[in-house]
């Protein structure tokens, strides 16, 4: 069952110098208990479309769709009360900064026990309490009983994380959207934090769309990538073939730019030269024509669309063979 | 002695202990290594591990309490302030924290030189503006303020200003964390061009172990102020000895081999309080392999292959 799906999915924003197109002709979907990982740099797009898909953007937003569905439910039909349901409840989020992301002054049990109070208003008392203790086990806190009552001052990184997580998965989301969820831990708790994912996953039959610039992360997490390059998505398609054989420019110049993914030392590291484009002025043609190594003399002059062969999708006049 | 060597020493760094004149913070515990010129020192460990307190007890903006660090034979104990800095610069991890906002780029850059030597203004302007050609920015941007500047350029300003006194070491406290791997790749380009040109050594300090490997010569691996493993870059990644590097290895998604792929779970994922460190081998608490001696034995550092670990089994 394909749960979420966004067609055309454009959002601006109104700004003093005018209106900016953030993120254009972006559609995809999500099926049921997949993982959709989304890759691309700073500014290209990845976090705004999340904050779409959860109703989080600010007020001088505007988005638009030809479709923009979760669950069945139009997203873009909803009021604020009508987000309220959805969010924390059917869609969990888990941010990239766990320090940041959770409310100092109160203990943990208060945070999970709001969500629950929200979303889940025909249980006790006791069966909340019951609930909080069950998703600490649940998301592997040790000692979870002597933890309800820590403030998150009290709680390392992976800690707060997991009790991120704890809070997304409390009401059974249907799709859990992970924005860098690993970014600011280190290494060996971001493993774990990964096989906790992989595990509530299971468990849960959860959707999850996993953000991160990490390739390498992306790569073994997830069965379905997509590359984004200034609030476009430039490729997309089954993450091994992806890798392996990328087509788009600018996949094979963020793969090639990845130290782990070369052989030798002696290798000078692939850079990919220039900036991304000032979204004030976007370029006419492709967006990526000012960086490309590939390019012709059309590129800069028509934009290039969409185009499907078996299960990629690709926005380039010249791809890679 | 090799010449124009770091030598670092059984290097400590206690912190007190607020409340009590006799426990310490154990921030850097017996640490030593070598540097050779023109080579790359790789440092890992997770955070809180003392890879930033080494960086900063070698740059000196932390007193060490005990060992000693000195480069090419002579004691930094005996150096003064101006030559030690023509000897060792560092470059930090947030390139916009780390530039003073107020300051055009080339007063930047030339800062250190203003300071620690006669040089007019417009002689230090004149070689600002040579480095930011060197680091591959343009000079007619040397009278731009650092906010100007994007994030990979900012690094590239933060590198110039730790070239200008011709060090012969630079302490890259994670240069490239905050930057995208685009970006990341061209900066880790300029370092190594720029070694090759100048014969630096590096310390390079980094969470990030591919970025650590491709750059490093050699490798040290920290685990609560500790050497857990040192030795040859190449080596210690394709045959790591101690379990911390295999874990590690293996919680970064670089290694493909299949004894690493299927090295057994942490026990625990928590860092022990360095203020109440555990006994015997410190890392025993989440050592997938630990054995009962652990529990009680702290393990030396001993070498074996030209190699030094720390681990009993």
């Amino acid at each position: 069952m394909t749960l979420l799906v966004a067609k055309n999915l454009q959002i601006q924003f109104k700004t003093k110098k005018g209106i900016i197109t953030a993120v254009r002709d972006v559609s995809f979907s999500v099926e049921s208990g997949e993982t959709l990982g989304v890759v691309g740099e700073s500014g290209c797009g990845k976090s705004i479309t999340n904050m779409a898909l959860m109703g989080l953007l600010p007020d001088n937003a505007i988005v638009t769709a030809d479709t923009l569905s979760f669950n069945g439910v139009d997203l873009l039909s909803l009021n604020e009360k009508g987000w309220q349901d959805i969010r924390g409840g059917q869609m969990g989020m888990i941010f990239q900064d766990p320090m940041n992301s959770l409310n100092p002054c109160y203990t943990v049990e208060q945070q999970i026990n709001e969500v629950l109070e929200i979303h889940c208003p025909e249980m006790t008392k006791e069966q909340r309490a019951e609930k909080i203790l069950s998703l600490l086990v649940d998301v592997g806190i040790p000692a979870p009983k002597e933890r309800l009552s820590a403030y998150p001052h009290e709680l390392s990184g992976g800690m707060s994380q997991r009790v991120m997580i704890a809070m997304a998965i409390a009401c059974n989301p249907k799709l859990l959207i992970a924005d860098e969820p690993t970014t600011a831990l280190d290494v060996t708790v971001q493993q774990q934090i990964l096989e906790l994912l992989e595990k509530l996953q299971n468990d849960h039959g959860m959707s999850v769309i996993f953000v991160s610039h990490d390739l390498s992360v992306v790569k073994d997490i997830t069965k379905k990538i997509q590359v984004m390059y200034a609030g476009e998505i430039i490729e997309s398609g089954i993450t091994k073939t992806i890798i392996s054989n990328p087509e788009h420019p600018y996949t094979k110049g963020l793969l090639d730019s990845i130290p782990s993914f070369h052989d030798t030392k002696d290798d000078v590291l692939f850079s990919i030269p220039g900036l991304v484009p000032d979204l004030h002025s976007r370029p006419k043609g492709c967006q990526f024509e000012g960086r490309c190594f590939n390019k012709k003399d059309d590129c800069s002059s028509s934009w290039p669309t969409i185009t499907q062969k078996d299960d990629r999708v690709l926005r380039c006049h010249y791809p890679l063979k | 002695m090799t010449a124009n060597s770091l030598l670092v020493q059984n290097l400590k760094k206690f912190y007190p202990v607020k409340g009590s004149s006799e426990k310490f913070v154990k921030a850097l515990n017996d640490v030593s290594f070598t540097l050779p010129p023109n080579t790359t020192l790789g440092i890992v460990g997770e955070s809180g591990c003392g890879k930033s307190t080494l960086a900063k007890t070698l740059m000196g903006l932390e007193d060490k309490t005990h060992g000693s660090i000195s480069f090419n034979d002579n004691s930094f104990d005996n150096m003064s302030n101006k030559v030690k800095y023509e000897t060792m610069q560092m470059v930090f991890q947030d390139p916009l924290d780390s530039l003073n906002p107020r300051k055009k780029a080339w007063e930047i850059i030339a800062d250190p030189l203003l300071i620690n030597s006669k040089v007019s203004k417009t002689e230090a302007l004149k070689k600002a503006q040579e480095l930011m050609a060197k680091v591959g920015l343009r000079p007619e941007q040397s009278h731009k303020y650092p906010h100007m500047f994007s994030g990979g350029q900012r690094q590239r300003l933060g590198i110039a200003r730790a070239l200008i006194l011709n060090p012969k070491v630079l302490i890259l406290d994670e240069p490239v964390s905050a930057l995208d791997v685009s970006v990341q790749a061209q900066i880790l380009n300029l370092l190594k061009e720029l070694q090759k040109d100048l014969g630096l050594s590096y310390i390079f300090i980094s969470h990030d172990l591919s970025v650590v490997n491709y750059m490093a010569d050699d490798i040290m691996v920290m685990y609560l102020g500790r050497v857990a493993e040192y030795g040859n870059a190449d080596k210690v990644f394709n045959n790591p000895y101690h379990p911390y590097t295999k874990t590690l290895l293996k919680s970064g998604h670089i290694s493909q081999s299949e004894e690493i792929k299927s090295f057994p779970k942490l026990i625990s994922s928590e860092l022990p309080s360095p203020l109440n460190p555990p006994t015997g081998c410190a890392f025993h608490t989440r050592c997938p392999l630990a054995k009962d001696e652990c529990h009680s034995i702290l393990p030396e550092v001993e070498s074996k292959n030209e190699r030094s670990v720390s681990c009993l089994l």
